[in-house]
């Protein structure tokens, strides 16, 4: 019988990229800084 | 409700979108608690009487809004991104006793109120950085930085690899 390669699916573990981990990373901390920058301007806004 | 955002479009939405929202009500409830700390340790507005301090209208916006957010942040986080990218149900906690800490050692250092803003401020560094120890050995530090699951909810491994092989 022949043996068709498994793919990985959910609940698989698979080896992190470098791609993703760069969008795991970056995400949060482009998000963190607009964030940020966001509440500053708010803050003097308000006074 | 959490299947409906099982996809790497509601996965990068939901830890973008978490972030931002904590990361403003966080620089803002810090804000407010630098300016209360600033002008005496306390302050109040409204009620039949005169208040001898009334409180600044960005603080009585930024700390209700601070606590809210946090947990409204916390839960797009664990409903969207589901465990893409840095947890913020693992660094919330951390982030904010952490903050908090800091402006109360600020301001001890400042010389107002220098004895319980300085017992403040070690309770709360205390409560910041103890669970991120907790975490750190739980979870390990590729796991807070980046999440336990990729943008296609795969599971993923602690060791990573380049993506050329």
């Amino acid at each position: 019988m022949l043996l068709k390669p498994r793919t990985a699916g959910t609940g698989d573990a698979v080896s992190l990229t470098a791609g993703h981990a760069a969008l795991a990373v970056g995400i949060p901390l482009v998000a963190t800084s607009a964030g940020v920058v966001l509440a500053v301007v708010a803050v003097r806004a308000m006074g | 409700m959490a299947a409906r955002f099982s996809n790497p479009v509601g996965r990068i939405a939901g830890a973008a979108a978490s972030w931002l929202l904590f990361s403003f009500v966080l620089t803002g409830l810090l804000w407010a608690s630098t300016v209360v700390i600033g002008i005496g340790g306390s302050c109040a507005s409204g009620g039949p009487y005169v208040n001898a301090t009334p409180c600044p209208s960005g603080v009585l916006t930024f700390a209700p809004l601070g606590v809210v957010g946090t947990l409204a942040a916390v839960g797009i986080s664990v409903v969207v991104a589901q465990d893409f990218a840095a947890p913020l149900y693992a660094w919330f906690w951390p982030l904010l006793f952490t903050g908090l800490g800091v402006v109360f050692l600020l301001g001890a250092l400042s010389g107002v109120g220098i004895v319980s803003n300085l017992l403040v401020a070690v309770v709360a560094l205390a409560m910041g950085l103890g669970p991120l120890v907790l975490g750190l050995r739980a979870g390990g530090l590729r796991t807070l930085l980046v999440g336990s699951r990729t943008v296609r909810g795969e599971r993923s491994t602690a060791r990573m690899r380049a993506p050329c092989c």
